[in-house]
């Protein structure tokens, strides 16, 4: 298995650098760049925005272009944004912690949460509690976000005024725990929600197809108690597509959510995409590509190597 | 863990000798599970009346009406009209022509490539498995919106052009969850059974491993639907796809997005509508995975 | 000289000096009669909370990319040596006075102008501003090593500071707009804190993050998208502000911003389009604060045939003027207005506002006349077909209009007069682009600049000086393969030798009052022949409780103009 593993990491070198490649060739190739809102007001003459694309590289042909920024990286230099003029880094770490805040914070809550429903769905499949679970999951994912997000906001800010609409803490205000917290139940709580209307299917699904198999209805037979027959058989062959899932949602503890940052205006990461995206600030945008990717790429490794963990017979040849 | 079940080595070798009435049987199977009938029914239902929008709905779905704007469900409009004052209902009629292509044409790509692909990395393994995989984690990291930029500033962006764009970036899901159970099941009894008896490696990964793999990518189809469709109003929201006035389901959940206070039965319709879809997609799958596992009981 | 031309150059410079006597530095700004502003008395102390809908990139005034929600925040810090009042016409910032060809600070032939500063202003540390700083702030601009849009200021031939109060520029050819040098929409950052950061890494220097000016308030504090804290500047030269802080809120949803008014979390909104008034309204305490700005969404007609790379050719429908007068009667423009913008702004018809300076202020509004309309395209050869929509010699009276994607307001716009069209015969597509990809540069295939459009429509924001203008219609400035000549503004591909004329004479003058005449001529001759039909005017829309005194929208500046008057109540 180590060998395996020192495989894949090695592996993964060649494959990051294919990734930057393509990306920075897809990031320019997008009509437009940093400047271009430059363009749109009165102040600026177009001949100026030109030459301050010209002195900042801009015009360069692309290969020179992703040579210097792949020269800056290995020196680990990030560069600067082209929109705020800060370092790269300093533009990510103002919000990263504010994003594995919330996104880690969803997560144990996601869990938390359609775990035991996945299961008792499973486990009681056809019940009254399997349609609600049923039934409530696919509200979860057929209704948008921004829809129940406003709709909590309304609800428990505005007419309830039991917590605050939006934000992270109180501004203007020093550091406090509780009001931290406040700010953080709403967002996590429709990011977890919604999350775990997906994952529950997944688990109900797993579980009823383990179920019904011979062994378990061997252990059963065999007298074993409902729990320990659920938990440790089942649970662990059911487990591999939702190992699966959450390996591929890791690198979101990084990139964020959008939408939930948007709409409580929460200073995190997935925010900043969108707006490295939309401005084309390229030196941010292939930051947050190259460092996600790097994290998929372990993440998956990191699945791979739960799957042997789960079912030994599983074996990389 | 597994005892050897002589029940699974019969099975194993009946379907090994092609049996068409196999097909008969499965749609038996289907059609006395009866949530399956009903989302079937519903999915027509909701196609049908996608299909003949130009007949059932009561207006013109873009012809905007000054002297109804924002009016609330009611007897002239069943589900109100919109900023402009078009007709709701119309729109989602119409609407739901383009939404539920997308929504299942997509879909069917991102499933059909995505079994393809991780059912043949899941079963043979070695550099197959690892060339496969690597390519899946190269096209997960690619930014999609970026790749819709480019190629919508290359190409006319068609309805055709988007549902084989979003199949094309939704499979990797699909590929990994069906390797991973290739990967398990592989190992299994009844596929050294099925080897014993002679049968070859594509009728092993297509008659018995496949059908025993399917249950995740049914979840992963259904919830594909929905994410499409939700996609696909990111997509006209930023130029590509369908254009303004047309509507889709995404569409209009987005542009229901900024009437959330003046009009908010504009977010409410579409949600049920894309609720409709996606619960009728999933009995419907839900009767498919019941009729071709021949073990599974109701309760 | 002639004699009539010396009398009517008299004439105006006399207009011009009552003008600015009128309201010189004896009347100083806020003591106006409120518009709309009740006059109760604001006590001193206070935070206020100010809800923005997006993050500055910089504060650094001299490199950001103009986005309102930096200006807004800037006008609070700094200053300019003079301001835009709500006409459009310059007073004095940190200027003593605006010099002017009467008042000696500009010289007979226009190229010296002499500058006296105010000598009662301190930056917000207690250092007192002067001369050498507004030296400092040109050699900042024009060093190579910055990047900061540099075709202004290099009129600027030499700058000499007398003394530490005044200060004189040459200028090699008279340069009529020498009143946007140091005023808008930037300001001025001081010497002596930033003199010793080298030019290239000026940008990226922490001052952006935490400035501070000659202005009202100064940054203390910048959490990255979330808020940012101002403090008041006891010192600052228009008097102490009756307010402790501010905290601008970043909160990007609109729905949001909404919810946090009716919780009472914030104090006032800005930056509101039209459509967020109703809501608004209904909030008990709240009041709407708008003005007609100086964006005016339009539909630029390509009089040229798409595709033809020199536009050459002229398009096969557009090209006659009848046929653009007769859609611009099919516009129902009031009724856009009043449906889709709840009467918040007015219907636009010209470059520029009626209410400012620059605006040609009798053009009548278009009425909406569908029957004209028809009558004007059967005159002109387009009869109706079977299906409903005109056609002359075999051509379909089908325009694409190609806009902005992600923009509900047009899309709804451009539904209406898509149905307002089809009445009289005219079938209209829409096709959506990304924002860089239809104003993009030449270079970057950009729609507009390339003429691949039929009608374009989108938002355009005029400067405070109208030099635009002549950008926009001269048609030395239709886009073309040229080296230099890529970047023209003149996308209608519109040719008039009189506005050619009228013009080139503005350009070259430096008497405003003759610059007025011309621009008013260029915006009547351009409202007969249509190469853009104007749609309405956007307003610049703020909301604020009622617990604040004092802010009042402003045309051509950001709320934040007499921050330092307001007060809660």
């Amino acid at each position: 298995m180590s060998r395996y593993v020192a495989r894949r990491l090695l592996q993964a070198i060649p494959l990051l650098f294919a990734i930057t490649i393509l990306s920075f060739g897809l990031m320019k190739a997008a009509p437009g760049g940093p400047l271009s809102i430059y363009r749109e007001s009165p102040d600026f003459d177009p001949a100026d925005v030109t030459a301050i694309e010209e002195q900042l590289g801009l015009h360069d042909p692309i290969p020179v272009q992703y040579a210097k920024w792949i020269g800056n990286l290995v020196r680990l230099d990030w560069g600067y944004s082209y929109v705020t003029h800060e370092a790269v880094t300093d533009r990510i770490w103002q919000r990263l912690p504010n994003t594995l805040t919330l996104m880690a914070t969803a997560y144990l809550l996601t869990l938390l949460i359609a775990i035991p429903i996945g299961v008792l769905a499973a486990v009681r499949q056809y019940s009254r509690f399997d349609y609600a679970a049923t039934t409530g999951a696919f509200f979860g994912i057929s209704m948008p976000v921004f829809w129940f997000g406003l709709l909590m906001i309304l609800t428990f800010a505005v007419q309830l005024r039991w917590l605050p609409t939006s934000g992270m803490a109180t501004a203007g205000r020093d550091f406090d725990l509780v009001d931290r917290l406040r700010h953080l139940v709403m967002p996590a709580l429709v990011l977890s929600l919604v999350s775990a209307a997906h994952y529950s299917r997944y688990i109900r699904g797993s579980m009823l197809e383990v179920i019904h198999q011979d062994y378990i209805r061997t252990a059963r037979a065999k007298g074993m108690r409902e729990g320990g027959v659920v938990m440790r058989h089942a649970f662990k062959n059911a487990a591999l597509p939702f190992v699966t899932l959450l390996a591929l949602d890791i690198p979101e503890l990084f990139t964020g959510a959008v939408v939930t940052e948007t709409i409580f205006a929460w200073p995190g990461m997935g925010r900043l995409y969108l707006e490295s995206v939309t401005r084309l600030d390229y030196s941010v945008l292939m930051a947050i590509l190259t460092v996600s990717a790097l994290l998929l790429i372990l993440s998956n490794l990191l699945a791979d190597m739960l799957y042997a963990y789960l079912d030994p017979r599983i074996r990389y040849r | 863990m597994t005892t050897l079940s002589t029940e699974r080595l019969e099975t194993g070798a009946v379907l090994a000798r092609a049996a068409p009435g196999q097909v008969r049987l499965a749609w038996e199977r289907f059609r006395r599970h009866r949530l399956a009938m009903i989302g079937l029914v519903v999915l027509a239902f909701l196609a049908a009346s996608a299909l003949l929008a130009d007949v059932v709905a009561p207006y013109a779905p873009d012809v905007p009406n000054v002297e109804a704007i924002r009016v609330p469900p009611g007897l002239a409009h069943p589900m109100g009209t919109d900023s402009i004052g078009r007709d709701e209902l119309s729109r989602l009629l119409h609407g739901g022509r383009v939404s539920l292509q997308v929504g299942l044409m997509a879909t069917s790509v991102a499933v059909a490539l995505g079994t393809l692909l991780g059912s043949i990395s899941g079963y043979y393994g070695h550099a197959i498995d690892n060339a496969i995989m690597r390519f899946t984690d190269l096209m997960y990291t690619l930014p999609r919106l970026l790749v819709l930029l480019l190629v919508g500033a290359i190409f006319k962006t068609t309805l055709l052009l988007i549902v084989v764009l979003l199949g094309l970036t939704s499979w990797m899901t699909v590929a990994r969850l069906v390797r991973a159970s290739f990967l398990s099941l592989r190992e299994k009894e009844f596929v050294e059974a099925a080897r014993t008896v002679g049968a070859g490696d594509r009728r092993i990964i297509w008659r018995h491993i496949l059908p025993n793999a399917i249950g995740p990518v049914i979840v992963a189809g259904t919830l594909g639907v929905a994410g499409a469709i939700l996609v696909e109003s990111t997509l006209s929201y930023l130029g590509y796809g369908v254009q303004p006035p047309t509507a889709t389901w995404g569409n209009m959940l987005q542009n229901a997005q900024s009437e959330m206070y003046a009009a908010p039965w504009l977010a409410v319709f579409p949600g049920l509508f894309i609720f409709a879809t996606i619960m009728s997609i999933n009995f419907v799958g839900d009767g498919l995975r019941d009729a071709l596992d021949p073990r599974s009981t109701r309760s | 000289m002639e004699r009539a031309t010396r009398l009517s150059i008299r004439a105006a410079i006399t207009t011009i000096a009552l003008v600015l006597a009128a309201c010189g530095p004896s009347a100083p700004a806020g003591q106006a009669s409120p518009v709309g502003g009740s006059p109760a008395v604001a006590k001193q102390g206070g935070t206020v909370r100010i809800t923005v809908n997006q993050e500055p990139d910089t504060l650094n005034p001299l490199f950001g990319g103009g986005l309102r929600v930096s200006n807004t925040v800037i006008q609070a810090v700094f200053n300019g040596l003079w301001i835009a009042d709500e006409k459009g016409e310059f007073q004095p910032d940190l200027a003593a006075e605006v010099p002017t060809i009467q008042n000696g600070g500009v010289s007979a032939d226009g190229k010296t102008v002499t500058v006296k500063l105010r000598r009662d202003v301190k930056w917000a540390d207690g250092k007192p501003f002067t001369a050498a700083d507004v030296k400092y702030n040109y050699d900042v601009i024009l060093s190579p090593d910055t990047t900061i849009a540099k075709t202004t200021y290099k009129n600027i031939d030499s700058f000499e500071v007398k003394d530490d109060f005044t200060f004189v520029w040459k200028f090699k050819d008279p340069f009529p707009a020498y009143l946007t040098l140091f005023s808008y929409p930037s300001g001025i950052i001081p010497k002596h804190v930033l003199e010793s950061v080298p030019m290239k890494d000026l940008s990226k220097n922490d001052f952006g993050r935490k400035p501070f000016g000659t202005g009202p308030f100064r940054v203390v504090s910048w959490n990255a998208a979330s808020d940012i804290t101002l403090e008041a500047n006891p010192t600052y030269f228009k008097g102490k502000p009756k307010l402790d802080k501010l905290i601008f809120r970043i909160t990007p949803d609109k729905n949001t911003q909404l919810a946090q008014l009716r919780a009472g979390e914030t104090d006032m909104a800005v930056d509101l389009a039209e459509t967020d008034t109703p809501e608004i309204e209904k909030v008990a305490g709240w009041k709407i604060l708008s003005v007609p700005g100086l964006t005016a969404d339009r539909l630029f007609l390509n009089l040229a045939k798409p595709g033809v790379a020199d536009g050459s050719q002229p398009h096969p429908i557009l090209a006659d003027k009848k046929v653009r007068q007769a859609l611009e009667l099919g516009v129902n423009k009031k009724e856009l207005v009043d449906k889709i913008l709840f009467g918040k702004t007015t219907v636009a018809t010209g470059e520029y506002p009626p209410k400012l300076h620059w605006a040609a202020a009798d053009i009548d509004p278009s009425k909406f006349d569908a029957e004209a309309a028809k009558k004007l395209l059967d005159d002109a050869g387009w009869k109706a077909g079977p299906d409903g929509v005109r056609e002359k010699a075999g051509v379909k009276l089908s325009l694409t209009v190609t806009g902005v994607t992600g923009n509900k307001l047009r899309d709804d716009v451009a539904a209406l007069i898509q149905a307002g069209w089809k009445r009289i015969g005219v079938d209209m597509q829409i096709r959506n682009v990304a924002a860089s990809a239809l104003v993009g540069s030449w270079e970057q295939n950009g729609v507009v600049q390339r003429g691949m459009f039929d009608v374009a429509f989108y938002g355009v924001t005029v400067g405070i000086d109208p030099r635009g203008v002549s950008l926009r219609f001269q048609s030395d400035q239709i886009p073309r393969d040229e080296p230099g000549k890529t970047g023209g503004g003149n996308n209608m591909r519109y040719r008039n030798a009189e506005v050619d004329r009228l013009a080139d004479e503005a350009d070259r003058s430096l008497d405003q009052g003759k610059r007025k005449e011309d621009y008013v001529k260029i915006q009547k001759i351009v409202a007969d022949d249509v190469p853009i039909i104007y749609l309405y005017y956007r307003a610049n829309i703020e909301a604020a409780s009622d617990a604040i005194v004092g802010p009042r929208s402003h045309p051509t500046r950001w709320i934040t103009w007499n921050v330092h008057e307001w007060g809660f109540r």
